[in-house]
């Protein structure tokens, strides 16, 4: 992914989650993170889908645990 | 408004003013609270959002206090609960449409500071009678605009977000219907009543530019390019005559802009409007001008444009006034006329509301415009991001290039027309011809200025679009010029429309040596350096 994708998408990460800035998104998963919750991955859908232009299943974005899937998950549809 | 944008706006404003709204909807409403709290900041408003839980919307309007601000989202599911696709079809056998029974109206008659709005979605036709489930589709439109609400397209509405996650908004509506309702909401209930429609001229009284295209190029009559138009005024004329007072605000000289009004074949005349200022200042003083002389607050105003620019312009100086974009398209007259009619809400017209027009005519006897002040003005040209990218017409591609000499009036430096044979004849002994795109936050406008020059460094031609105006792209553009490409002097011509032009050339940036007019460097750095930072300007070539 380029790097100001990468950017983007770290951001959504943090804002969606309530993250601290300087943490390590690449540390953060579902299970250790309380904020991981099902209307958080409702708000994943949307805001990938305002800021990056891509729809996601919502039932693909439920198995998604960690950043790194979220990635991976973005990187196949071309972003 | 994009998901990061929202999040900006969501954050605390100390000079915003504070305010509670109830949002209530059956349905999952927590993606659309980022969106409805970033457009009450629009709007000025610091917004403490109070929402309910999924699936309580009929108690907690029950239970809800009269005098509370409310937004109400509704669906048909909301009022007849056997039509609900999470709850799929009901048993329906031997019940017709008069013996179902409509709830929540009742409750929602009771509520004052409310803004109720209805999405018609297609529900579940339960009824064996296919025109049936039509009747009763009608039956609850009828009610709900009955009732006073707003209703919003049905194409807002997700089956698959609905069954999903149980919001029935799709993610790809959920800031636009949020703008919706925000505005309907704050237009009805926290700005005051509208007691002044100020409106700009060139795309909205008429068809076209009339700077460019002169009084036979515009279009304001019941023909196809002019019907809007045409309508709009007739509603002006039906504003005034009920007590609003109308304003004008164009960007052209005060006698390019009554042209049109000289013909005399147009329903609006001078006569309607309380004022017209025309000029090249920014409309947002203009409007605070008008606020002044009127003694009206500007939370009276109204504001229609047809340009993107102008309604950003005014709406981020003047957060009071509700600013309406007059629709290119003929499809979308409809919902703008919709919006305009409710802002002009009256139910007693009084013999001095007639004669309003006249009354205030004498408050503002012999205004002229009042000039833009720098600082505000380059603080919102800095907010739009401008990009300019320059480009040497080559392969002969000089289509749009001869368009814009020959279309463009008023930023002209000589009004001389081109063809493709005396361009082509230039750029073949050695001459050059450039044009330039220009790009904000609003996206790309597109080629807005052509420059000309032949092999002896004349310029021959020099034209911007009027749609780029005060935007100060001319000066970054002749710096430019100056600095990497030879040229001697400008082809200057006086004519009776490029006005603008005209002011542009008597700036000290320009001197007047030997009868040809040619660039005065230093001014021209001094000009550079304080306008430099508001346009980013690369080449493509």
């Amino acid at each position: 992914m380029k790097d100001e994708n990468l950017l983007i998408l770290t951001k959504i990460f943090q804002i969606v989650l309530n993250l601290i800035d300087d943490i390590d998104v690449e540390s953060i998963n579902k299970d250790n993170t309380r904020s991981w919750d099902s209307l958080a991955t409702v708000s994943f859908q949307s805001a990938i889908q305002s800021e990056i232009g891509i729809e996601l299943d919502i039932q693909e974005l439920f198995e998604i645990t960690s950043f790194k899937m979220l990635d991976s998950l973005l990187s196949s549809k071309g972003y | 408004m994009n998901f990061l944008e929202a999040v900006e706006l969501n954050k605390y404003n100390s000079s915003h003013e504070d305010v509670c709204c109830n949002f209530f909807m059956s349905g999952l409403s927590a993606p659309l609270e980022l969106y409805l709290k970033g457009y009450f900041s629009i709007k000025g408003f610091n917004v403490d959002l109070n929402t309910i839980p999924f699936n309580s919307l009929h108690q907690n309007v029950i239970d809800l206090n009269s005098n509370d601000n409310s937004i109400i989202l509704i669906f048909p599911w909301d009022l007849v609960p056997e039509v609900n696709w999470r709850s799929g079809f009901s048993d329906f056998k031997n019940r017709d449409v008069n013996s179902l029974n409509i709830l929540l109206i009742d409750s929602l008659r009771n509520i004052n500071n409310m803004a109720i709005f209805y999405i018609p979605a297609f529900f579940p036709p339960i009824f064996q009678n296919y025109f049936d489930n039509i009747k009763l589709a009608e039956k609850l439109k009828h009610v709900m605009l009955k009732l006073g609400s707003k209703i919003i397209d049905s194409e807002f509405f997700s089956m698959e977000n609905y069954l999903n996650i149980g919001c029935p908004i799709g993610n790809n509506n959920l800031s636009k219907v949020s703008k919706l309702m925000v505005d309907g909401f704050i237009n009805q209930y926290l700005f005051k009543e509208k007691k002044v429609l100020v409106t700009d001229f060139d795309g909205v009284l008429w068809k076209g530019i009339i700077g460019d295209d002169g009084v036979d190029g515009i279009c304001y009559d019941q023909s196809v390019d002019g019907y809007i138009h045409y309508i709009y005024q007739t509603y002006l004329k039906n504003l005034k005559d009920r007590g609003v007072l109308i304003c004008g605000v164009s960007r052209n000289s005060d006698g390019i802009a009554k042209m049109p009004f000289e013909q005399g074949n147009m329903v609006l005349s001078t006569d309607d409007f309380v004022s017209i200022l025309a000029s090249y200042n920014s409309k947002s003083e203009q409007l605070q001008l008008l606020s002044e002389k009127l003694n009206l607050g500007l939370d009276s105003f109204v504001f229609v444009d047809d340009s993107d620019y102008e309604i950003k312009e005014v709406s981020s100086r003047i957060k009071q006034t509700t600013c309406l974009q007059f629709p290119k398209e003929t499809n979308n007259f409809l919902e703008f006329i919709s919006d305009l009619s409710s802002l002009f809400n009256q139910t007693d017209l009084t013999e001095e509301d007639k004669k309003r027009t006249e009354l205030y005519k004498k408050r503002v006897k012999n205004i002229a415009p009042r000039v833009s002040s720098e600082k505000s003005l380059s603080s919102f040209l800095l907010s739009l991001k401008m990009k300019l990218v320059v480009k040497k017409i080559v392969n002969s591609n000089f289509d749009r290039a001869i368009q814009l000499i020959n279309k463009t009036n008023q930023f002209n430096m000589n009004g001389v027309k081109q063809t493709y044979d005396s361009v082509s004849s230039i750029i073949e002994s050695g001459g050059s011809i450039f044009t330039a795109s220009l790009y904000d936050i609003s996206g790309g406008h597109g080629e807005i200025l052509v420059c000309l020059i032949d092999n002896k460094g004349v310029i021959r031609s020099f034209a911007m679009s009027c749609r780029v105006f005060q935007r100060k792209i001319e000066y970054v553009f002749i710096y430019w010029l100056h600095k990497y490409i030879n040229f001697e002097k400008f082809n200057y011509m006086k004519t009776d429309r490029n006005g603008v032009f005209q002011e542009f050339i008597n700036e000290d940036i320009f001197i007047n040596k030997n009868d040809s007019i040619r660039i005065n460097n230093k001014s021209l750095t001094i000009a550079n350096k304080k306008y430099n930072n508001l346009v980013d300007l690369s080449t493509n070539f």
